[in-house]
């Protein structure tokens, strides 16, 4: 930390920019994939392409679009979408917490206009990232506007080729998904008590599944893994 | 559905994700969180991304799935091999993603 904040001020607005591209790179791969399955689907299930790129604008959440399309295709009740997308996006109260100490810097309108792109991936991204070095705000807001930008982008683009090409599956888009979680999980695991906390996670979303908590599986699994995580530490010491 | 309706859908899934991701930056916002809340935070991305790894690869029609001629099960293996030796988010992706196209190319 010694010599952390000298550097930042050294670098200028540009390499920043640089960087926060850099950072979210790999990334774009998988929302170019997802996003332009997204858009295909939602044109699919008889959505205008407007709304569905709107959708991606606002709500910037891949698996309660994916879901929310669905939803809208077979005509359920506006409410129980709604509050279908508040059960999937539930995750990211406890993301966002957990990034609380990290951007304590920022103004609350740079907190909230931070909060509007948070995604799973800026999520791992920043959570590596932020408590080794220290970043700027160019850089984290660079890395979270572009990952928006390409998810819009890619919707447009899914969007247009909706009506023409629909065999998506043959490029691993089902895959792509797993792939960058497991590329976001793993570098994250640095102890032997993480690797208890990844496993016993793993377990329990597999047991709260197979009774069907569906969503709420991740939830009930994350404190699963935070009391392990606990108990680890305390034995370790 | 109409237009309309769909729109409001819209606004209404956009306001509660934000709500969502708001809240927690917003309410605790610039304090300081005391020791054991921080503590307990700092195993909180391991145990979330592990538990939604397991429901990406293992959760397919919102059903637990175990079929062995799953590929997207498989390719699991190869990807966490490629994760915990390279620990590079591209090189990660691209050998999940190129090990499922490999395997359909050759499947047929």
């Amino acid at each position: 930390m010694s010599q952390g904040p000298e550097l930042s001020q050294k670098v200028s607005g540009l390499r920043d920019v640089v960087r926060g591209i850099g950072v979210i790179s790999p990334v774009l791969l998988v929302y170019v994939a997802i996003g332009m399955a997204y858009g295909v689907l939602a044109v699919d299930n008889g959505i205008t392409p407007w709304l569905a790129v709107l959708m991606s604008a606002l709500v910037y959440a891949g698996t309660a679009q994916l879901v929310g399309v669905q939803m809208i295709a077979l005509s359920l009740p506006p409410l129980s979408i709604i509050v279908m997308a508040a059960v999937i996006n539930a995750r990211f109260f406890v993301m966002a917490s957990a990034l609380v100490p990290y951007l304590r810097q920022l103004k609350w309108w740079e907190r909230t206009l931070y909060a509007t792109q948070l995604t799973d991936a800026t999520f791992a991204l920043h959570i590596a990232r932020l408590p080794k070095t220290d970043a700027s705000k160019t850089e984290v807001f660079t890395t979270n506007v572009v990952g928006h930008l390409v998810w819009v982008g890619a919707t447009i683009a899914g969007v247009v080729v909706g009506q023409t090409a629909n065999n998506l599956d043959a490029f691993a888009i089902d895959f792509a998904m797993p792939a960058m979680f497991i590329g976001l999980l793993v570098p994250l695991i640095r102890s032997r008590s993480q690797i208890l906390v990844a496993l016993g996670a793993a377990v329990a979303t597999v047991c709260f599944q197979a009774v069907g908590a569906s969503f709420w599986a991740i939830l009930i699994a994350t404190l699963v893994g935070l009391l392990i995580g606990w108990g680890a530490d305390r034995w370790t010491k | 559905m109409d237009e309309i309706t769909i729109l409001l859908i819209i606004l209404g899934m956009s306001a509660v994700t934000l709500l969502i991701k708001a809240a927690p930056l917003a309410i605790l916002g610039s304090r300081k969180l005391p020791r054991v809340v921080e503590d307990g935070l700092k195993h909180l991305p391991v145990a979330v991304l592990s538990g939604m790894v397991v429901q990406l690869v293992m959760v397919k029609n919102g059903a637990l799935s175990f079929s062995i001629d799953d590929v997207t099960i498989w390719a699991a293996l190869p990807t966490l091999a490629a994760a915990a030796l390279t620990r590079n988010l591209f090189v990660t992706i691209a050998v999940g993603m190129g090990f499922v196209v490999v395997v359909r190319l050759i499947g047929g």
